[in-house]
């Protein structure tokens, strides 16, 4: 071909990238609220005073309105959790989640939560363990979901706080220094730098030309759009290519169940050698229809958290039944321009009334 | 400088705007000057073991330059010199904290009470393939195959020139110097040719290479035992695509960056996975490492005499006197053994070395046997062995140590273990495309890519969506956030 012609075809495809990535990708977006679909919507809690409880992003304001929140005479619960928290299915104005709930019944309590969606207990452990290191806490809140066992590693843009600390796991434990060089690795941009633990000439460049390009230019911005975009659009394709949805029956990933368990243990052992009483709970499960677990191996994660909370000293709760089928609701499809499908995790405001009522007890009211 | 970063692509269009509206003199100290930067741009101080190693082969090859054949023995003073140098360079920076570990090991195992400090080193950024380069200079003004460059800035520029300085291909002097003397006047296929490249490279790079790595990452980090023999070979093969993607697009970079400057430097892949031999795999995979090795290495171990040297067609070629099939064996594990441990300090980088050369041993014995097979099927049987084994080679390459790696190789001839799938499903999905895009690509390059060249009029639209795509995709994902595999070499 003609190399000038070639010329013409590259400046012409590069207008044509810039256009699509102008249009097709512009606007904020919300991929966590995406997952969830647009029947769930989500929801921090707030105490009566309007401030930010609870958190997913770790938010500068929301860590600020938390802080600002405890009454130094109160005991402080600290609930983790992740998008069962966070969110509430079919919401209708003034419905609020189980967190909000508890605080209002709470008269000697400072209630906390810092929840984030499919958070595996790897992050779980680094969440508490950051928040212990910050404030006095006398209860913590562990909700132990089978799903999120399948996950593994740290995401950044969920513990901007702890990022920005210079807040590190105690060495010594195998996995805390693997979350500790993993943590490393998101504070610092490039391989090199996580390395070495020092910048290059070429980090410091590329840092700031990423700025002024953020600064100047949409379509620079509009990038982690375009990039989640993608993403979304080939986990869509994937469940319509191999007939995935929500109630798909999803297996247990061996390496990965081992490493949530092992950081459940050592958040559980941290909890006892501070004296933070621990309560561990199943979370509610829809139960009206199949799970989507092989029964087995769901059966066998009970009775092993169970084991281990008992083990560890700390309390626990199976409300896997708690809430009934109704109260469940449906989930926007995972699958390309499927229709809408049963949800497994997130429930209506009146399941989250229950749950603050299960919870109430073996909290607020806990001797 | 990391090529997959805004900073190389901005230094990039200075530099190459700058070159072209200079007068021909000057460009090459503009070339010279821009690649000391690029470099420093990673470590300012490692530029004085850059410049070491160059200076003392430019005296070196003068020297040779000047002292008749006749006087073997200063000749060959002065070949120990360079060697010495630039081996002990290496033997330092890459291989004294192994030495020094496997001795601590040793007197461990012999109960003396004695260890050798660990020293703080780190690896400067290519010195595997500068030291490499400014060896088969000295080499070759040594046979007699090129005269000694009187310039130090068109030697200096050859050996730092800053496309292929820290991950190669590895030039010959002659290549390079030869063009660099030429001077060429701008054309625009040089730059619509190189900016295609570029564009290739860094498409394979951020959208391919680098979203494989976290799945790579991720299986080699479990406990080899829990693995099972399916695991096994699906992490060979996708660290097979992710090493060829990332290393492939640093070539392809390396290429189109120099093309837009109007110099040709070797190509070093050709689609190794559809190779039918390791042989052939190794004519098709970083071609400019094999053909130095064996022009520098294997050749001279053999006993043969080295009559030209090209950095183009892999190994396999014997140039000159034919040797006896035992020295051959020999020299064929010895090679591998020190192509294996060029690659890394590591014993898991020697096991990787032999492998390759117990299958192409194995190769050798058997091509009586191959050659039975009708020419027309043959392809069919060979191409997936040969694919199994190329991509079973890696783990020992990517292995975190030898107990993993042998862990690992257990559980593919392990009955009970053979079916177990114990990683995240995506894992198995995303190695089935990447074989799936290995094989198109491949398809399309060379078999309908020509075919629509030849069509003008069609190719426009069909080369334009692809530009668009690429350009789209390379601008959404380019993020310097993995160096490339091979800088660690």
């Amino acid at each position: 071909m003609n190399a000038k012609i070639d010329l013409v075809l590259m400046a012409l495809a590069a207008l044509l990238a810039g256009i699509i990535l102008k249009v097709g990708f512009g606007g904020e977006r919300n991929f966590d609220e995406a997952a969830l679909g647009t029947l769930t919507v989500g929801y921090e809690a707030k105490n009566a005073a309007g401030q930010c409880i609870h958190t997913v992003k770790q938010l500068e304001a929301d860590m600020e309105d938390m802080l600002a929140s405890i009454h130094p005479e109160r005991e402080t619960i600290l609930f983790l959790g992740n998008s069962q928290t966070h969110s509430i299915n079919q919401w209708e104005d003034g419905q609020v989640n189980y967190i909000e709930r508890l605080d209002r019944q709470a008269t000697k309590h400072n209630i906390l939560c810092n929840s984030l969606p499919n958070a595996n207990l790897q992050e779980m452990h680094l969440i508490a363990s950051w928040w212990m290191s910050q404030i006095d806490i006398q209860q913590l809140v562990v909700p132990v979901f089978m799903d999120d066992l399948r996950e593994d590693g740290l995401r950044k843009e969920f513990i901007s706080a702890i990022l920005a600390s210079d807040f590190q796991l105690e060495a010594g434990v195998p996995l805390n220094e693997e979350i500790n060089r993993e943590l490393e690795a998101l504070r610092n941009p490039t391989e090199q730098a996580a390395e070495t633990g020092r910048q290059t000439p070429q980090d410091v460049v590329e840092k700031r030309l990423n700025e002024a390009l953020s600064a100047r230019s949409e379509i620079w911005r509009n990038r982690p759009n375009a990039r989640g975009d993608f993403f979304l659009k080939l986990y869509q394709w994937r469940n319509t290519l191999f007939g995935i949805n929500a109630s798909t029956k999803r297996k247990m990933i061996p390496t990965r169940y081992a490493a949530n368990m092992t950081a459940l243990d050592l958040l559980l052992t941290a909890c006892n050698q501070r004296g933070i009483q621990a309560l561990v709970y199943i979370p509610p499960i829809r139960t009206d229809v199949e799970v989507p677990y092989d029964v087995k191996e769901y059966e066998s994660f009970v009775a092993q958290v169970e084991q281990l909370a008992h083990s560890r000293s700390a309390q626990f709760a199976n409300l896997e039944r708690l809430v009934p089928g109704p109260l469940w609701g449906l989930k926007g499809s995972t699958t390309a321009g499927g229709e809408p499908e049963l949800d497994f995790m997130h429930f209506q405001a009146e399941g989250h009334r229950l749950l603050a009522e299960a919870l109430a007890p073996l909290t607020l009211e806990a001797p | 400088m990391i090529f997959n970063s805004v900073t190389f692509l901005l230094f990039f269009v200075v530099v190459s705007l700058l070159y072209w509206g200079l007068p021909t003199k000057p460009r090459y100290w503009l070339l010279f000057i821009s690649s000391l930067v690029f470099y420093a741009f990673w470590r300012w101080e490692y530029l004085s073991v850059l410049l070491l190693s160059a200076v003392v082969d430019y005296f070196v090859a003068r020297g040779l330059q000047a002292t008749p054949t006749q006087e073997r023995k200063r000749r060959k003073r002065l070949l120990a010199i360079s060697l010495t140098v630039n081996l002990g360079l290496l033997m330092y920076f890459k291989y004294l904290l192994f030495f020094t570990d496997n001795l601590n090991h040793l007197f461990e195992t012999l109960g003396a009470a004695t260890r050798l400090p660990y020293w703080d080193i780190i690896l400067p950024f290519g010195i595997s393939f500068y030291t490499f380069e400014t060896i088969s200079y000295t080499m070759d003004v040594y046979r007699g195959h090129m005269k000694a460059e009187k310039q130090f800035i068109t030697y200096g520029l050859f050996v730092a020139f800053f496309p292929k300085l820290v991950a190669g291909p590895i030039q010959r002097a002659a290549e390079l110097v030869e063009q660099l003397k030429k001077r060429p006047r701008f054309q625009w296929s040089f730059l619509s040719e190189g900016l295609k490249r570029m564009l290739q490279g860094l498409f394979l790079k951020v959208v391919f290479a680098d979203n494989i790595a976290p799945f790579v990452d991720e299986g080699f980090a479990m406990d080899p035992a829990s693995l099972g023999g399916i695991d096994v070979l699906t992490l060979a093969f996708l660290f097979g695509f992710q090493i060829y993607f990332d290393f492939a697009a640093y070539s392809h970079i390396a290429l189109g960056a120099a093309r837009v400057l109007g110099i040709e430097i070797p190509e070093n892949f050709n689609f190794p996975y559809i190779a039918t031999s390791m042989k052939e795999f190794w004519k098709r995979w970083h071609i400019s490492l094999s053909s130095w090795i064996r022009d520098y290495l294997y050749l001279p171990l053999t006993g043969t005499q080295v009559l030209v040297s090209t950095g183009k067609g892999g190994i396999g070629q014997s140039l000159g006197n034919e040797p006896s099939q035992r020295r051959k064996n020999w020299a064929l594990f010895a090679t591998w053994a020190i192509m294996g441990f060029w690659h890394g300090a590591n014993w898991t980088f020697i096991v990787w070395g032999i492998y390759h050369a117990v299958f192409i041993l194995l190769e050798r014995q058997l091509s009586p046997l191959r050659n039975r097979f009708p020419v027309l099927g043959r392809g069919w049987i060979t191409w997936p062995l040969t694919l199994g084994v190329a991509m079973l080679s890696w783990i020992p390459f990517r292995a975190a140590s030898l107990t993993d790696t042998f862990v690992m190789y257990a559980q593919l001839f392990t009955p009970s273990s053979l079916l177990v799938m114990n990683m995240r499903e995506n894992t198995y999905l995303v190695t089935g495309l990447m074989l799936l895009a290995f094989l198109l690509s491949w398809f399309g390059a060379v078999k309908v890519g020509p075919r629509i060249q030849r069509a003008a009029a069609w190719s426009y639209p069909i080369q334009l969506a692809q530009y668009t795509i690429m350009m789209l995709m390379v601008f959404v994902f380019l993020r310097p956030i993995n160096q490339f595999i091979y800088f660690q070499f």
